[in-house]
């Protein structure tokens, strides 16, 4: 089935803990991924946002290192959320 | 689940299809039916501007409707955002430069004749000429992209009031009132392509489903792009080709498919302008962070910045057609060629001047 040929071109899921990140802007995410690179993550990447978090069209950033609230966040950041497979926990909310 | 979701997404696209064919070549089947303009179930840009013409801001007789789409995708999106809780009053994010935008957008959509959902139903019935203004619409949103990796972004919207967010969906509730009970206020064509319109409740019962769905899956064909080109998620794109192909299904089983340039319905064959035109569109959309019909899902969730796009857009439709720079069959015009010259370099100017700096 051509559907999951196309899943499995999909990056390989980690076995560490999958974290999403949302944003105010695309800026935001895009800006964030980088960072996160630069922290150490190379599994750090861009995604749409998942649909049952948010009704936005806007980027988020799927990372793969502990969530660390001082260094990763700005001001463009609105939430983390840490993942288990489906289901999504909010971690992080910035105020 | 990905794949529930990826099905989702691509049975919304279909049924977008299927909704565009009843308002088109389905209703041609029934006896007495009317229908919209060929190609054109949806086109948010031409059916604002029909709306505008309704509403007397431009004298362009011949595309004079109120169309119920408009009503039914922004009250389909407002009812199913109530419901799911999702209705969220958001806005005061560069209110000025959206709102240009959204003029911008309606020239360059004006210029091709047809927004990016037209442009996909347009490719579907054999219009080479959408074919091509398809190469535009990539580039530009290719080049929004770039913008967005430089650091464009305008400022983050913040919480309004419900009033606020209930503004724009209520001015619709007033559009579908006055169209119903008090027409002899609004103008009507007599001719096509504004003559050409499915029955009023066909129009407004299919845009409310197709608005729902959009609010559901939020398809988006800019969107679905700029997602290939910034995150190789194909999920959105799988959802636009289903439009296309569930599209060509349709015509190629009614006889309704012609491969050409020339006699192409409410279309017109400079290359050039089509590519130019929606350019605009995919770069606008793109900064906008939505296409035409994303943003008027989003103004009727509550999103007042894509309210305030969707009103830039309707006034930007009078101004094209009361300074003659709309296109035709006939083609492009002088005035539509230089609005769309000015229309790259004012979305230039609005990216280069919102590009934030990397922190060190």
């Amino acid at each position: 089935m051509v559907f999951d040929k196309l899943i499995e071109m999909k990056p390989e899921k980690q076995t560490s803990t999958r974290y999403v990140a949302t944003f105010h802007n695309d800026y935001g995410a895009i800006s964030f991924e980088r960072r996160l690179k630069k922290l150490g993550d190379s599994q750090a990447r861009l995604m749409p946002v998942p649909r049952h978090i948010s009704a936005s069209c806007g980027l988020g950033v799927a990372f793969f290192i502990p969530f660390d609230p001082k260094t990763m966040p700005d001001e463009n950041t609105d939430s983390v959320y840490q993942s288990d497979g489906d289901s999504y926990q909010l971690v992080f909310e910035n105020k | 689940m990905k794949n529930k979701n990826l099905v989702v997404i691509i049975i919304t696209g279909a049924l977008f299809a299927v909704a565009a064919w009843v308002l088109t070549n389905g209703m041609a089947l029934i006896p007495g039916g009317t229908s919209n303009p060929g190609n054109m179930g949806f086109c948010i840009a031409c059916f604002l501007r029909d709306t505008a013409g309704a509403y007397k801001m431009h004298s362009a007789s011949v595309v004079q409707y109120l169309r119920p789409e408009i009503i039914g995708l922004v009250l389909g999106a407002f009812i199913l955002s109530l419901a799911k809780k999702e209705f969220k009053p958001r806005g005061g994010s560069a209110p000025m430069s959206r709102f240009l935008l959204g003029m911008t957008v309606m020239v360059g959509a004006l210029v091709f004749l047809g927004c990016p959902l037209r442009m996909v139903l347009r490719m579907a019935a054999g219009d080479l000429n959408a074919w091509v203004g398809l190469i535009g619409f990539i580039l530009g949103v290719f080049v929004g992209t770039l913008f967005l990796k430089s650091g464009f972004a305008f400022p983050r919207n913040e919480e309004q009031s419900t009033v606020e967010g209930l503004i724009f969906p209520i001015t619709q509730i007033v559009g579908l009132v006055l169209l119903l009970a008090f027409p002899a206020l609004l103008a009507f064509s007599e001719s096509e392509p504004g003559a050409m319109h499915a029955p009023v409740l066909v129009s407004l019962g299919v845009a409310l489903i197709v608005g729902a769905l959009a609010q559901h899956s939020r398809l988006c064909q800019a969107g679905s792009l700029k997602n290939v080109f910034l995150t190789k998620n194909f999920d959105m794109f799988w959802g636009g080709l289903a439009i296309f192909v569930v599209a060509l299904i349709f015509n190629l089983v009614q006889g309704n498919f012609k491969l050409s340039f020339a006699d192409q319905p409410v279309a017109h064959t400079e290359w050039l302008w089509n590519i130019i035109g929606l350019f605009i569109v995919g770069l606008g959309s793109v900064l906008l962070g939505g296409c035409p019909m994303r943003q008027l899902i989003l103004a009727g969730s509550g999103n007042t910045d894509s309210a305030i796009t969707v009103v830039g857009m309707i006034v930007g439709a009078a101004f094209a057609h009361n300074l003659g720079m709309a296109s035709s069959p006939a083609g492009t015009t002088p005035a539509g060629r230089i609005a769309a010259i000015a229309g790259i370099i004012i979305m230039l100017v609005i990216g280069f001047t919102h590009l934030k700096k990397e922190k060190a």
